[in-house]
């Protein structure tokens, strides 16, 4: 039954034989080359003023023709010809026209120029004048008129199919005309409706509503269903653009929508598998999801006679009474109807009966446990569009187990609509549960939604985090867990919400765990890039904390240099010389790489390597202070780049974005909370416990700082903390303190605090003092003593003093004056850090000044010296190996002290059983290179049987007078009572080579 | 609105590509066969029928809607605007109209009845959108076609016309997949 011509055949048999592509394009070339000599044999041949060839007969030239556009199918360019397929195209007869059609939407486009000349033809046929049907019989009827219709429809079918034709948009008053005329036959209405709909869709605006709607009116009164489904596909393109002025169309539309679904009243051959054409329905619920205050306001009563009852009703039985079937076609009919009708209820929102929003919840609960993937595909992708109507995410919710299995299945699409419905319904409630479920599937899932999950994972943690440190914590897991896919805008925002929240102790934990992220060789380059940065910014936080000093800040961060790009490396720099700043033993550290890099091909880390190196002789120090002080507090945009990079992945219309755009209530009262603090004139009070147990400081800056005005914290003049230059001072003061029984912890032009203890045993007696240096007196003078668990802790002082946390006066000091404070403490457990101490109070210029230090009542102030023999000594060193209760530390002096002699090896011995108060094993140190001894770690906690429980110390300092270096070894039956006497060892000895 | 339809065997060789949003060049609209192509072959059977993806010369928001006879992947392209299962029944329409014309069609018949197939998509979605779905009045249209073209062919050798009406009798007989 083949109409083709047998040389087509035979061609296209040529080409299945093709053994290979290069085979097959040679064939189509030597076929393209025939094609050309035939269309244009030139010699004598005389071609027609259209550029055709005239003695080609139509079977040849329609032969031709289909051989182009099989060509041009196969993917290769036709470049010719198109004066043959205008030819065919002017045909009278209905076989070369209709070849003429197809060949002119395939090949050519609307801006050809050859179009031009093809438009009159186009015109003519659209308005062939259709054949008056003569009393309706059907023999006077076909001939011709079949004909007419054919070529009109040829005409409308090429207008629809090509595009970019500006030429033919004039053309849509004839197509209205021949819609709307009662001469046109089905097969017309329903081309012109679609082709009116293409004209209108590349040129909007192209038919006023108002004028219209009343045709639209008459056209749905056609009792053909192929006619109302393309009249409905126009009206929705109309609709959609001029919404308002269709909406009188709403009561014809449900009344066409409730003959089909109540009274499944539709011609037999528009039964799709038993369904009344699903398509019409589906478009006419399009229509209404359109109009979403439809039945707002009205009376839902279900027995209603209005439009709007008759509506309820068919939403209501589509719902409600759609059956399973075994049939998959019948069932995929039947379910497009029914996800139509839920998302009219998306549509309507709020204003939709809740019991029918519950009811589709229900529904959609259902399908997403299915196994079919096409309905549990739709039912997660509707639900999470119906989630986002007020007060329907709780149902939602209750599907959590279900739409995270949906999160582990094969098929990607599934998994991407499981992640977005679990975006959706992520809230304060479940937002830990569900993003540590996506960080442990991200572990597992593969390339292609990896980014996507990232970046959602990044937003959520953003925004329903109640506490900020787990949000760092889960950056930094998306990061160690797939880096690559971490673009920067996600580490860029950690970085603004570290610096933008100073409450708490944020910024210190930030520093403290990117610290620990970046110390292992190993760790991705973005997070290198982020501990650079908050290390450089926010290092000066934990320099006290047991090994993370300035100097070891720079050590882990610099173990990347070699492997981190230049981007990196600029990231670095800036941190090396805010380090450099602080730290004075980095700085012989930092030179070098600066001197090196300055030579480097990367034009950004040249130019900050030779800025930050020579920036010291070029300005003042102040100024060198001011480059390199803090960033202060980042912009907060409406819309962060995570949000427009969602946007921009998903469009404007996605839910996610939606979702993602609206803070949500923890993140409100956050901001609530910041600009309550810069109301307040109060900047933001970083809790964080500020300096100093242990660390080293290399020089004697601690004195000029002591004269040092105390520099306001930058964000707000009228709130003084400790400033940075006198941080090296206190840290000097407190690691002395450690191992002498009094002394000055803390100094400046207006106070001084100084610190007298003692120890028996388990118990201690601290007094500090707190005097006024200033020329006025201080008022509100307040103390507050962190109480930590594993200290018992009794204080009394000077009236007002000790802050209890009940928001009273405090006290005042007169200047030159002191006012006292005397705490008694007992140790009931082994610890290895300090109790902080928050002084607070305010001058009479109404300056308020606020220093966080620390109490050097360290482990080693409950030590009780032990003498053992030699024997003795070793055994126990010997029982105690193993690694929590072995610390041990290699030191290096700076490179400007003295070296060691046995002179330093005294003092040493001297800070061991004075300072640390251990009884020395001589026995067991046959070289003056080493020192040794024991002790007991006190505390007044009792056994079961009723005595108080010791601790056993050993410890061993061995001296490399070659290297400039120490090494420390404590063990002990208590991992933190070694950690306490190593940090203590170190510092103290650290100290004594001054 | 269907921006494309594209029907390519499991090799990966197009039978036939209509775009009707339309994409201009023979290499960038062999390049969004071959990317359709690609995203689809990768799909086990046993997934469902739709991918969304992004296909640069259509737009970023479109969605494949896909269904596997036998060699051949029919696939659909369309944007936000349609109904993800009444694109699946269309594809069956579509598929079952072939059937009814060709007698148990098979990729062959698409190979060498490429210009039926053309007229009747076009009977089916016209200008990326839903004509026609009963498959009768499609093929009544095909058949009315082809009955013109012969009369029109004054040469060629006078076919019966019967022979089409009969095809139409036969409607309704196999509706299962092939």
């Amino acid at each position: 039954m083949s109409s083709q011509a047998r040389g087509l055949n035979n061609f296209i048999t040529d080409l299945r034989n093709a053994k290979s592509k290069e085979e097959e394009s040679s064939r189509i070339e030597v076929e393209l080359a025939k094609i050309r000599k035939k269309f244009n044999p030139g010699g004598g041949t005389k071609l027609a003023a259209d550029g055709s060839n005239p003695s080609l007969s139509s079977y040849q030239r329609k032969k031709y023709i289909w051989k182009l556009v099989y060509i041009h199918v196969l993917g290769y360019e036709v470049d010719f010809g198109h004066a043959e397929v205008l030819a065919l195209v002017r045909s009278k007869k209905y076989g070369e026209k209709s070849v003429g059609y197809v060949a002119l939407s395939l090949l050519l486009r609307g801006s050809d120029p050859v179009m031009g000349g093809v438009i009159d033809t186009i015109k003519k046929d659209l308005t062939m004048a259709p054949m008056t049907k003569v009393g309706g019989g059907k023999t006077s009827s076909k001939g011709g008129g079949v004909k007419n219709d054919a070529t009109q429809c040829l005409a409308l079918c090429s207008l629809a199919n090509i595009s970019g034709l500006e030429l033919i948009q004039a053309m849509h008053v004839e197509v209205q005309h021949i819609l709307v005329s009662k001469g046109s036959t089905e097969q017309v209405k329903k081309k012109a409706a679609l082709c009116l709909l293409r004209l209108t869709r590349t040129s909007p605006n192209l038919i006023s509503g108002r004028i219209f709607a009343p045709h639209v009116v008459q056209l749905l009164q056609d009792k053909h269903l192929g006619v109302l489904t393309s009249v409905m596909s126009l009206l929705n393109g109309l609709a959609s653009q001029q919404t308002e002025e269709y909406g009188v169309l709403i009561p014809n539309i449900v009344h066409i929508l409730s003959v089909l679904v109540l009274k499944k009243d539709c011609a037999r051959e528009y039964l799709y598998y038993r369904t009344p054409s699903p398509w019409l329905q589906i478009k006419l619920l399009k229509f209404l999801q359109l109009y979403p205050d439809a039945i707002e306001g009205h009376d839902i009563g279900m027995g209603g006679n209005d439009h709007v009852g008759q509506l309820i009703n068919v939403v209501t039985r589509i719902m409600f009474e759609t059956e399973v079937s075994d049939s998959i076609n019948k069932s995929n009919a039947d379910h497009a109807i029914l996800f139509e009708a839920v998302n009219l209820i998306v549509a309507w929102g709020t204003t939709c009966p809740p019991e029918m929003r519950e009811g589709a919840m229900n529904i959609l609960g259902k399908f997403i446990s299915v196994r079919e993937p096409n309905i549990r595909y739709l039912g997660l992708s509707t639900m999470a569009q119906l989630a986002q109507i007020d007060g329907s995410v709780e149902g939602a919710k209750k599907h959590q187990a279900t739409v995270l299995v949906s999160l582990k299945d094969a098929d990607i699409s599934v998994r991407r609509r499981a992640l977005d419905l679990l975006f959706v319904i992520c809230d304060t409630d479940n937002a830990e549960r569900i993003v540590d479920e996506l960080v442990a599937h991200l572990v597992v899932a593969d390339a292609s939604i990896r980014e996507e999950m990232v970046l959602k994972i990044a937003i959520l943690a953003e925004k329903y985090a109640t506490d900020l440190r787990w949000y760092v914590d889960t950056i930094l897991k998306l990061i160690s867990i797939s880096g690559d896919y971490v673009s920067d805008p996600i580490w860029h925002r950690v970085v603004q919400i570290v610096t933008n929240h100073p409450q708490g102790d944020l910024q210190g934990y930030a520093a403290a765990t990117l610290f620990l992220a970046v110390s292992t060789h190993r760790c991705h380059e973005t997070t290198v890039r982020v501990a650079a940065y908050i290390l450089g910014e926010f290092g000066f936080l934990i320099a006290e904390r047991p090994g993370m000093s300035g100097e070891e800040q720079f050590h882990v961060l610099h173990q990347h240099w070699y492997n981190v790009d230049t981007q990196t490396r600029s990231i670095l720099i800036s941190s090396y010389a805010k380090l450099a700043n602080l730290y004075e033993e980095c700085r012989p550290l930092v030179a070098p790489v600066f001197a090196k890099s300055k030579n480097s091909v990367d034009v950004e880390v040249q130019q900050r390597c030779a800025e930050y190196a020579s920036m010291r002789e070029a300005f003042s120090p102040e100024a060198v202070e001011d480059l390199l002080r803090e960033m202060p507090p980042f912009e907060d945009k409406r819309r962060s780049a995570l949000e427009l990079r969602l946007l921009e992945t998903e469009g404007e219309n996605s839910a996610a974005v939606t979702k993602a755009s609206t803070p949500s209530e923890v993140e409100q009262q956050r901001a609530m909370l910041n600009a309550q603090m810069m109301d307040e004139g109060m900047a933001p009070i970083d809790e964080q416990e500020e300096p100093e147990l242990e660390e080293e400081m290399a020089d004697g800056a601690a004195e000029a700082a002591e004269d040092e005005k105390i520099a306001a914290v930058e964000a707000n003049p009228t709130l003084v903390g400790i400033p940075k230059d006198l941080i090296p001072a206190m840290r000097k003061a407190f690691s002395n303190l450690c191992t002498s029984p009094s002394g000055v912890l803390f100094e400046n032009a207006m106070l001084q605090v100084g610190v007298k203890h003692e120890y028996v045993g388990a118990q201690g007696r601290i007094s500090v003092f707190f005097g006024n240096l200033h020329a006025t007196a201080l008022h509100n003078f307040k103390v507050k003593v962190d109480q930590p668990d594993h200290l018992r802790v009794q204080m009394q002082g000077t009236q007002g003093l000790i802050d209890d946390g009940e928001g009273d006066e405090g006290c005042s000091i007169e200047n030159k004056t002191q006012a006292k404070m005397l705490l008694l403490v007992e140790v009931t457990a082994p610890f290895d850090d300090a109790p902080s101490m928050r002084i607070t109070f305010e001058t009479e210029e109404g300056e308020r000044h606020d220093y966080p230090l620390r109490l050097p009542l360290v482990a080693t102030c409950f030590m009780e010296p032990v003498n053992l023999d030699p024997g003795a000594f070793m055994q126990r060193w010997k029982s105690l190996e193993g690694q929590d209760r072995e610390c041990q530390e290699v030191m290096r002096l700076p490179p400007n002290s003295s070296g060691i002699d046995e002179e330093y090896m005294s003092r040493v011995s001297n800070i061991i059983v004075n300072g640390l108060k251990f009884g020395r094993c001589e026995g067991v140190d046959p070289t003056p290179w080493t020192v040794s001894g024991a002790a007991t770690f006190r505390t007044g906690a009792k056994d079961v049987n009723g005595n108080n429980i010791n601790v056993g110390c050993l410890v061993r300092v061995e001296a490399n007078p070659k290297a400039n270096a120490f090494r420390v070894t404590t063990r002990t039956l208590h991992p933190l009572c070694s950690k306490a006497i190593k940090n203590v060892s170190l510092v103290s000895i650290k100290l004594a080579a001054l | 609105m269907i921006k494309g339809i594209i029907i390519v065997n499991n090799s990966g060789k197009p039978r036939l590509v209509k775009f009707y949003q339309n994409v201009f060049g023979e290499e960038r609209q062999q390049s969004v066969i071959r990317r359709v192509f690609q995203q689809v072959s990768n799909r086990s059977d046993s997934f469902c029928n739709y991918l969304e993806g992004s296909i640069p010369e259509w737009g970023d928001n479109i969605k494949l809607i896909y269904r596997h006879y036998a060699t051949l992947y029919f696939v659909f392209a369309v944007d936000a605007q349609e109904s993800d299962l009444g694109i699946l029944d269309l594809i069956q329409v579509f598929v079952e109209a072939l059937d009814k014309q060709f007698e148990n069609v098979c990729e062959l018949d698409l190979i060498f009845h490429s210009d039926r197939v053309h007229y009747i998509l076009d009977e089916i979605v016209m200008g990326g959108m839903v004509l026609e779905t009963n498959i009768n009045s499609i093929l009544q249209a095909i058949n009315d076609q082809e009955r013109m073209h012969k009369q029109s062919i004054k040469n060629a050798t006078a076919g019966k016309s019967d022979s089409v009406d009969a095809i139409s009798t036969k409607l309704g007989a196999s509706r299962s997949a092939w």
